[in-house]
């Protein structure tokens, strides 16, 4: 066919597409079925167009122009209909979902290899026909017309449309699937304007430059716009994942041992009577609790592996986008990808795709040098952008380096403070790493100048909601002149997490096991002041601490004299910043489902959320990276940062 | 939100409880044939006062249990209780109307769990009575008689129930302005 792929990564990236493509048809299918139903439906419009976007800017993405073509068509239409120019009458649906099929057809076309005979120019004749009776029909108000010159075909394919039977429209494409088949296969048209000259081929009389880097936007604008679609799907639309069998069989055949278990169980409290021997009963009763358990932590474990994909499928789209975007920039870049294996949870997966995508463009704007500069300072004149995943204990981190010309925390302190972002006097508390931190605040950019890649001051803020949602952190690590590097944290599952209890007088709290560094014994003349602040000097390191008793504002329990002998402090960490809790005592540990409190307890600073213990009460489960973001911000206002502080100045000091 | 699952499981509970209920006072005064005019209502006390809420909105009443405080959490949540395996605020309408907090008897204290458009609380009350079926018109409609702000916003009327008054509250209005000052924080 026209559009050629030569190698394995190119298969691999069309495989993806291919899948996606068929996926999101699908679901046009029932979409355009709601719709004529509900032609009002503001969020079914808005998610049409989203899906048919995404579908044009994927297949833009890896040039299948025919595809583009007929997307870009029917885009124009939906665009109609959304901004509600235009109605969704049947008519209307009829010919969108002759281009839907059509899609189907050419992606399966490119699934087989085999050119298909599709009438691709009837198909957007029709289409621009629509387009123009909508227009007609909306200043002249009354689709019937007759006379306007332009209404005349217009008007003709629509009654062709309502005499004929409406699922194939007829006329002018021969190629078309089968009538009976139409609304079985539907197409997403892709919705964007895209640069006029991405579709066609015509591009051949423009310049080489320029080309790549049109279809580079291209990509980029497919990655968000298939990440929007996947965030907006979830929930309504029923979603799918691929398990392999092997990890469904290790399922079941937990489950099998689960009902032994059970049957076990069933049969030692069965027969009671004439029990002699109550020892060895109790023994044996112990026994299969204990296999009960064993067999439930399996499958729990099993049950979350079914959820795990590799992170490969999220990587796999940048190396394209890497060099389409160096290309355009006039920069010389290699892109080094590690760990591509690790797993993560599905619904991890499909947050972290827009961060990452922010963060790359970011490293390959603002980071890396033009091969000439990169030459004086004595670098190799080509960058290197690398991207490695690996896990560590109950977190998955993902890390993007580059080589670059790192951050420079005096720049972004000077242009926080123009912008507006923080305060002449907040610039100059900021330690250099908290600075740096400030490129993730909502408004900040640095580029001197705005490029299409990246410098609106959208983005990086976008990083760190995204991954603060899935409780992830992200923290960047930079020198100036030898690179950046950010790290990005992110839990292995979203619901069921690791936690420490801990008690503070009759209550108890829950602390997320993945950000708890250490516990500490204590006693009350281990801890100092420091200008008004409680610290404690950890090998030497200065670690602020709080009390969560006053923090939380804990009754006291019995006569008010308990305050305990020996206290624990838990020391936390969330990107680079430490912070100790000090607590009564540390009853256990537990894997605990997080569990919402509602609207009216959901905006409470500091409280993630809420479990229930095997004994059924309710426990509170601690945000640590916002009682952080709190504390720093109140100590701050208090003294000048404590973090620059010596442990020998403490030490004299106290 | 799991609004959909909620508001119609619970209609079977609150179909028996209603029955249970209404059978013990089936000599309430202005208890009349089910139908367009009436409305049955869960009538309850705070203080020495006698409140009522459409049983419409009501999931089912328990017993106190426990409730986990929240820290940080507006002054009028009591915290957080174990409704099998999901998680509501409980208010405290004492608190909420201002009442001070009760001297005696918290035995007969309850949890009404009311629910409206898919959010679910529980309401802490000194002592649950009955359902009252009451015609329409006897329930006069003043609201804002200057009974407190707090108080005049919540109420859709006051009922007469024989030699008692009984304040019928607007549980949407209630939910909205608790999360409104939950909001606010």
């Amino acid at each position: 066919m026209s559009e050629g792929f030569d190698n394995d990564e190119m298969k691999e990236i069309v495989q993806d597409f291919l899948q996606e493509a068929s996926e999101m048809l699908e679901g046009l299918d029932n979409y355009f079925v709601q719709l004529e139903n509900n032609p009002e439906d503001r969020t079914l419009l808005n998610e049409i167009f989203r899906t048919a976007h995404s579908i044009k800017g994927s297949a833009g993405f890896i040039g299948l122009n025919r595809i583009v073509e007929v997307a870009h068509h029917a885009e124009n239409v939906l665009n109609q209909l959304r901004t509600g120019n235009m109605r969704a009458e049947p008519a209307v649906i009829d010919i969108i979902l002759e281009a839907m099929d059509a899609l189907k057809v050419l992606v399966n076309e490119v699934r087989t290899g085999e050119q298909a005979d599709v009438d691709i120019e009837g198909i957007n004749m029709k289409l621009d026909l629509l387009l123009q009776w909508g227009e007609d029909t909306h200043t002249e108000i009354s689709p019937e017309q007759e006379g306007a010159s332009d209404g005349d075909m217009a008007a003709a394919v629509r009654e062709e449309q309502a005499l004929d039977h409406p699922e194939a429209p007829q006329g002018e494409t021969p190629t078309e699937a089968p009538p009976g088949t139409a609304p079985s296969a539907p197409v997403p048209p892709p919705l964007t304007p895209p640069p006029p000259s991405a579709p066609p081929p015509a591009a051949v009389s423009t310049p080489q430059v320029v080309r790549p880097a049109a279809s580079r936007e291209e990509a980029a604008n497919a990655e968000t716009a298939a990440q929007k679609g996947v965030e907006g799907g979830q929930g309504e639309s029923d979603q799918t994942i691929r398990v392999e069998i092997g990890r469904l069989d290790s399922v079941m055949n937990l489950v099998g041992e689960l009902v032994l278990g059970r049957n076990r169980l069933v049969k030692l409290s069965g027969d009671i009577d004439g029990i002699t021997d109550f020892e060895r009963r109790i023994k044996e009763v112990a026994e299969a609790i204990s296999q009960l358990n064993r067999v439930t932590t399996d499958l729990q474990t099993a049950v979350i592996k079914t959820r795990m994909q590799p992170i490969k499928k999220v990587l796999g789209k940048f190396p394209r986008m890497v060099r389409d975007l160096s290309r355009k920039m006039g920069k010389s870049i290699r892109l080094e990808l590690a760990g591509e294996e690790t797993e993560l949870d599905k619904s991890v997966i499909e947050e972290i795709g827009d961060p990452l995508v922010h963060i790359i463009r970011n490293s390959i704007d603002h980071g890396i040098e033009m091969p000439e500069d990169r030459v004086v300072q004595g670098k190799d004149s080509e960058g290197v952008v690398r991207i490695s995943a690996y896990q560590e204990g109950n977190s998955i981190v993902i890390e993007i380096a580059d080589d670059g010309r790192g951050i420079d925390p005096e720049k972004i302190r000077r242009k926080a403070v123009e912008k507006g972002v923080i305060t002449e006097a907040d610039a100059q508390r900021l330690t250099d790493s908290e600075a740096v931190n400030i490129i993730f605040m909502p408004g900040f950019s640095t580029a001197e100048k705005v490029t299409d890649v990246s410098g609106r001051g959208v983005g990086m803020d976008v990083v760190r909601t995204n991954i603060n949602k899935i409780n992830g952190s992200v923290d960047i690590q930079t020198q100036k002149g030898a690179g950046s590097t950010f790290v990005i944290r992110l839990p292995l599952t979203i619901a069921i997490i690791q936690a420490l209890m801990v008690s503070i007088g009759a209550e108890t709290y829950a602390i997320p096991l993945a950000s708890v560094v250490e516990t500490v014994k204590i006693t009350e003349k281990d801890i100092k002041t420091l200008s008004g602040s409680e610290v404690l000097n950890l090998r030497q390191q200065v670690l602020p601490l709080i009390r969560l008793r006053d923090e939380f504002k804990v009754p006291h329990v019995g006569d008010g004299s308990g305050v305990p002998e020996g206290q624990y402090v838990v020391v936390v960490q969330v990107g680079s910043k430490n912070l100790g809790l000090v607590v009564d005592s540390l009853p256990y540990q537990e894997e605990v489902v997080i569990k919402s409190m509602g609207q009216i307890l959901s905006g409470i600073r500091g409280l993630a959320g809420a479990t229930i213990t095997g004994d059924g009460r309710v426990v509170i489960i601690l945000d640590v990276g916002e009682i952080l973001q709190d504390v720093s911000l109140r100590t701050k206002k208090r003294t000048p940062s404590i973090d620059t502080v010596s442990p020998e100045r403490l030490e004299a000091g106290v | 939100m799991e609004s959909s699952g909620m508001a119609i499981a619970p209609l079977g509970k609150q179909e028996e409880m209603t029955r249970e209920l209404s059978r013990e006072m089936s000599e309430v005064p202005g208890g009349v044939d089910f139908g367009e005019g009436v409305l049955q209502l869960v009538s309850f006390r705070l203080g020495e006062e006698e409140y009522a809420l459409d049983v419409m909105n009501v999931h089912e009443i328990n017993r106190i249990s426990d409730v986990t405080r929240v820290p940080k959490a507006p002054y009028f949540v009591e915290g957080v209780m174990n409704l099998r395996g999901k998680i509501l605020p409980v208010i405290n309408l004492r608190k909420r109307f201002g009442f001070p907090p009760p001297t005696t008897d918290v035995e007969e204290a309850r949890t009404i769990v009311v629910f409206h458009e898919g959010m679910m609380v529980g309401l802490a009350v000194d002592q649950v009575y009955q359902v009252i079926r009451i015609g329409r018109e006897k329930i006069e409609n003043n609201e804002g008689i200057g009974l407190g702000n707090v108080l005049d916003a919540v109420m859709a009327g006051v009922a007469h129930l024989g030699e008692s008054l009984v304040v019928l509250l607007d549980l949407p209005k209630l939910l909205e302005a608790i999360q409104k000052d939950a909001g606010r924080r």
